[in-house]
């Protein structure tokens, strides 16, 4: 159990986007080279994103999220996504990621995990071939 | 093996980590199958395993059967759980720790006992909470088996025609899932 509580941060609008890091093992290619997202991406209760309005503030372009994560793709949902399925949407900066936030909720349950992942599209898409 | 067809096969409990490197499980034809068979004709019992690798870590799979041909999907699934067993702490970039050889135990057990000699190898996926789920995204049909840290074991069920999901704790719904899991076939 995560030993945090995150409210839901109103100055967070809907149309912020939510961007996460997605190791290989979350991935899974098609006969057509596609990648779709697992589910267990999103299922954690307490789980961590970084906010993109926040990046570009300190003049970050979202790739910079994965940029000492060779192999990793990323994926943004929007805050109004989250909010849709009772997540509370919450800044959360750390010393070594000022964007950092986090999505807040309980998600393994009800399909909330598999329909915050319907609502992600690629930011950046992993390489099958790449080592990650 | 004359007399044995479709057998089904259920897996013993056997513990499949005594080291960190090899695993073994045991697994018979159910005793309905066996009486099917003559004592003249009894199978014999054999020794097998294989080999898997992930990481530059060895996993030996050892078990006993009656030398019949292994599903489809047994490669497919061992390789994913040896694949889970060698994640590094913080696999996930965000802290997670290693999944749980005991959850794999008991998943690796499980879902043997349900899958037919022909069923497609479901995908094996770690959480960050420790555990795992096996995924199936095929004909429609979206099946999610999840197995987790201090959680009975339950299973999600979503078809393109009814797109409401719905939850089924496990063992209790194992009879459901493993129709579910004909249908993917």
């Amino acid at each position: 159990m995560p030993d945090r509580i995150f409210e839901d941060d109103p100055s967070i609008p809907g149309d912020e986007r939510l961007l996460r890091r997605i190791p290989r093992t979350w991935v899974d290619w098609d006969e057509n080279g596609k990648a779709a997202i697992s589910s267990a991406a999103f299922k954690d209760e307490e789980l961590s994103v970084n906010l993109e309005s926040v990046m570009a503030r300190d003049l970050r372009p979202p790739v910079d999220a994965i940029r000492n994560y060779p192999g990793y793709g990323l994926a943004a949902i929007t805050a109004g996504h989250a909010r849709s399925m009772k997540q509370a949407v919450a800044r959360d900066p750390l010393p070594e990621e000022p964007a950092h936030g986090v999505v807040y909720g309980q998600k393994k349950r009800r399909g909330i995990g598999g329909k915050l992942r319907d609502g992600a599209i690629w930011v950046v898409t992993p390489l099958q071939s790449e080592m990650g | 093996m004359p007399g044995l067809g479709t057998a089904e096969l259920t897996v013993q409990e056997r513990g499949i980590l005594a080291t960190s490197a090899s695993a073994g499980y045991l697994d018979y034809f159910s005793k309905a199958d066996r009486l099917l068979v003559s004592a003249f004709h009894q199978p014999v019992l054999m020794p097998r395993k294989r080999k898997y690798y992930s990481l530059g870590q060895a996993y030996t799979i050892e078990w006993q059967d009656y030398g019949q041909p292994l599903p489809a999907w047994f490669d497919a699934l061992m390789q994913g759980f040896v694949d889970l067993l060698t994640l590094p702490p913080n696999w996930n970039s965000y802290g997670a720790g290693v999944v749980d050889p005991k959850i794999v135990h008991y998943a690796m057990n499980f879902i043997n006992g349900l899958l037919g000699p022909t069923t497609p190898a479901p995908r094996v996926v770690p959480l960050s909470s420790g555990g795992l789920q096996l995924e199936w995204h095929r004909k429609g049909i979206n099946l999610e088996v999840v197995f987790d840290r201090d959680e009975q074991p339950f299973f999600s069920h979503r078809t393109r025609v009814n797109e409401e999901e719905s939850e089924h704790t496990l063992p209790e719904d194992s009879g459901l899932l493993r129709s579910i899991i004909a249908n993917l076939e």
